[in-house]
């Protein structure tokens, strides 16, 4: 997959301006639809949820104090993985992105919410909020995840330690809030002269009291009140956070990084419409489908594209609105990526393993396979970027721009 | 020793904190008991007319004893947003509720921790049609320390006149239900559309039974408002009195000027008690912090570019409406989402933060730009608040 402008009969240049005014239009409306009729239901969600979420970390907490017992100890690190997933997805990530800041509860509310992730939250609602969603996927500007250390597409230069990237994935993956908590001091920056010294220094001081901190309740407080269970209660607590960082990242890594989505280059933005922001987040985004618990553990990111519209729709919300967002699509042939989670980040992470070779040889490969399969090596590329499930069949035109873009 | 003890407390509420972290432990004791600092729990929502309720209301224990006349900032939740509004306190724990009220022969007591507000639902109001109406037992409410100035002192006067208007009567109700005992000729006037809005009737009687204080009702729908020349006609004797009076603006404002006029006004004590109109048209004047110098805007385009356009140092972020990164607290006024045309509008105290790359103000309207960035002119502070119902 190439960065999208540089195809012929690129999806973005797709749609005339007239055409992406009126997706604006359309899509305006939907938000404004959910607006109308926010209020106590959803404010009752987001309070139910809250609790749940710190019932299940005290009862879980309470429980790892015996945890030298070995059905407690499964138990309650169960309960806190749980928990710790639920806090992190459900609750931080959304309310730090404001979905509930029209609720003026200063205990729920994006300027004042703290998250159990070793990244601050500022750190995070500028490296997130602000960079990620406005440059959803743009090389060069969206550092998300995977740009600074994964070679996520054929434009990224390959390097002697990309055939490892592999590897580093799942480095990546085991200690993911202290990646994020990394990437959020923005060191690069620093060493390009973009961010001062004064401003680096600080955010790193900030970070390095988050983790003192969280690892003085995590790795200290909590096992020495075990007791006799204390390193029971500290593996516990390590396998917790081993859990919400795997399943952290592997939601993260299925929303941007299966087959079917694209990535733009910065020329691609420059002026850009509403309507052209709007599709560029349809298409820089991927939906896992699957039932009511999996959504509420994913944070409702399995819901993806509605979150990258609507970043600050309450996200109990984006259930209700997907099948309208999949329905404009399909009317605008607009393709809507969704997959079951192990297909989604099975393709996520064969697109870590097939971007670890450079580029002739991925060719290689697939003329290989080509000849074998007795297929053109384009068709074998896109037989390689399958794990798209489209939930609405694209009208004619868009099939036509699809083959020429699998061609590319 | 006692330094040690207090050691040993701060060492454990510094462990606490790191083991509820990165959430305050009130939050986990929330989980059994809802009733924490800064909450209280709606017991009983009473009927007083057809518009108005009296809500019994159990505050934590923390929460500071009130003087009689007093008030506070509740914030309720309405249709899920938080509004804050000023009501009056009209009994305090250990005093006695009318027993018509409270359905039984004697009365009942208001427990310990507890306290009484009277709400008239305004027509049209975001939250006083709520609480008067539809809140229900078991829900929770914010409230802040009672503040005020209006109460009687140390040593109550001889002579006192009352004068009162709609729900103007609800600050004299606490101040009734306390010093009852302490009065002797007092006098109370209080103007109703009718003698079915007046609120607290039966307890005005049962007043009256004590001997210790009279009670005029002036019906406005019957007699036309009550106004200055009509309270010296009933009660002649209004200049030798202490007075304390509260309502609509315009009836405090023709008190005001009439007591004044006769060399009396330091024998008025007035509370002054409104539904504050909002602006919901376009245009007016911004500041960009409570002391900053005024800028005109015309509402049109978004307050982070009037305000970088006039030197200030806005935060800003994507300008597009999604990432927060410029939002900054409206203390006051009203201001317009550009995409929606939904207003949004501040009471002091709530907690309203406004995205300023895709709002326009509505009107006059107040931000906090973070003092640090805030590079403008320093001028006197915005006018007092009136205090708010509605």
């Amino acid at each position: 997959m190439t960065a999208i402008n540089q195809k012929p009969g690129p999806w973005l240049n797709d749609l005339d301006e007239a055409t992406l005014a009126q997706l604006a239009h359309e899509l305006d409306a939907l938000r404004d639809s959910v607006l109308r009729e926010r209020g106590r239901d959803d404010a009752r969600y987001i309070r139910r949820v809250i609790r749940v979420q710190r019932t299940l970390e005290l009862c879980s907490r309470l429980l790892l104090l015996a945890s030298a017992v070995p059905p407690a100890w499964l138990a309650g690190t169960t309960g806190l993985s749980v928990a710790k997933i639920l806090e992190n997805m459900e609750i931080g990530h959304n309310v730090m992105h404001g979905q509930w800041d029209w609720m003026h509860d200063p205990e729920i509310h994006s300027s004042t919410w703290e998250w159990d992730n070793v990244a601050p939250s500022a750190h995070w609602k500028h490296t997130h909020n602000e960079l990620h969603h406005q440059f959803t996927n743009v090389l060069g500007r969206d550092n998300d995840v995977g740009y600074n250390v994964l070679r996520m597409d054929e434009d990224q230069d390959w390097t002697r330690w990309t055939p490892f990237q592999l590897l580093y994935n799942v480095a990546l993956a085991a200690t993911f809030e202290y990646s994020i908590g990394m990437y959020g001091i923005e060191s690069e920056l620093y060493k390009t002269g973009e961010k001062s010294a004064d401003d680096f220094h600080a955010d790193a001081e900030e970070l390095k009291a988050k983790i003192v901190r969280l690892g003085l309740r995590d790795y200290v407080l909590f096992p020495l009140l075990s007791g006799p269970s204390a390193p029971a209660t500290l593996t516990a607590n390590l396998t917790a956070n081993l859990m919400r960082n795997l399943w952290t990242h592997a939601v993260i890594f299925c929303g941007h990084f299966p087959e079917g989505v694209e990535t733009f280059t910065e020329t691609a933005i420059v002026d850009e419409s509403d309507g052209a922001w709007y599709l560029r987040q349809m298409l820089g985004s991927a939906n896992i489908s699957g039932g009511r618990l999996l959504h509420i553990m994913t944070g409702n990111l399995s819901f993806q594209i509605e979150h990258h519209l609507f970043p600050d729709l309450p996200s109990n919300r984006y259930q209700e609105i997907a099948p309208e967002v999949a329905a404009i699509c399909a009317r605008y042939g607009i393709p809507y990526t969704t997959g079951p989670m192990p297909q989604q980040v099975a393709s996520a992470w064969l697109k870590v393993l097939r971007l670890s070779l450079p580029n002739p040889a991925l060719a290689g490969v697939a003329g290989i396979r080509s000849r074998v399969a007795g297929l053109s090596p384009g068709r074998v590329i896109a037989r390689l970027k399958r794990p798209i499930v489209r939930r609405n069949p694209a009208p004619v035109v868009a099939e036509q721009n699809r083959a020429v873009h699998s061609e590319h | 020793m006692s330094e040690a003890l207090a050691r040993i407390g701060h060492y454990r509420d510094g462990a606490l904190k790191i083991l509820a972290g990165p959430v305050a432990p009130r939050q986990y004791r929330a989980l059994f008991n809802a009733v924490q600092p800064g909450t209280a729990r709606v017991v009983e929502r009473r009927r007083l007319t057809d518009r108005a309720s009296a809500l019994l209301i159990q505050t934590h224990s923390s929460w500071p004893r009130p003087q009689p006349g007093q008030h506070l900032g509740v914030g309720v939740d309405v249709a899920g947003t938080r509004r804050w509004r000023t009501y009056s306190i009209t009994a305090m724990a250990g005093q006695r509720l009318s027993g018509e009220l409270s359905g039984s022969a004697t009365g009942k007591r208001v427990p310990a921790h507890h306290i009484e507000i009277a709400v008239q639902a305004i027509p049209g109001g975001r939250v006083s049609p709520h609480l008067a109406h539809t809140i229900e037992p078991g829900e929770i409410l914010q409230v802040r320390p009672a503040e005020g100035e209006f109460v009687l002192p140390a040593r109550v006067p001889k002579r006192v006149l009352f004068l009162t208007a709609g729900s103007g009567i609800t600050p004299i109700m606490g101040i009734l239900r306390h010093h009852l005992s302490d009065l002797d000729q007092a006098t109370l006037v209080h103007a109703a559309p009718t003698a079915a809005d007046v609120l607290f009737d039966h307890e005005l009687t049962a007043f009256v039974e004590s001997g210790r204080i009279r009670v005029m009702r002036h019906f406005t729908t019957e007699q036309g408002r009550l106004d200055p020349k009509s309270v010296a006609q009933l009660v002649p004797e209004y200049d030798t009195c202490e007075t304390w009076a509260c309502g609509p603006p315009e009836f405090l404002d023709h008190l005001a000027a009439f007591w004044q006029s006769q060399g009396l006004e330091h024998k008025l004590h007035v509370e002054r008690f409104q539904p504050r109109l909002r602006h919901s048209g376009s245009g007016g004047v911004v500041r960009f912090s409570e002391t900053g110098a005024p800028v005109a805007s015309d509402g049109s385009g978004p307050l982070l570019a009037v305000g970088e356009a006039h030197g200030i140092a806005m935060p800003s972020g994507c300008r597009m409406g999604i990432c927060y990164r410029c939002a900054v607290p409206l203390v006051s006024g009203s201001v317009r989402d550009l995409r929606t045309g939904e207003v949004t509008s501040a009471e002091p105290g709530e907690h309203v933060t406004v995205q300023t790359c895709i709002s326009g103000n509505a009107g006059d309207c107040v931000l906090s730009v973070p003092p640090t960035l805030a590079a403008s002119v320093s001028q006197s502070g915005v006018g007092l608040m009136e205090r708010g119902a509605g």
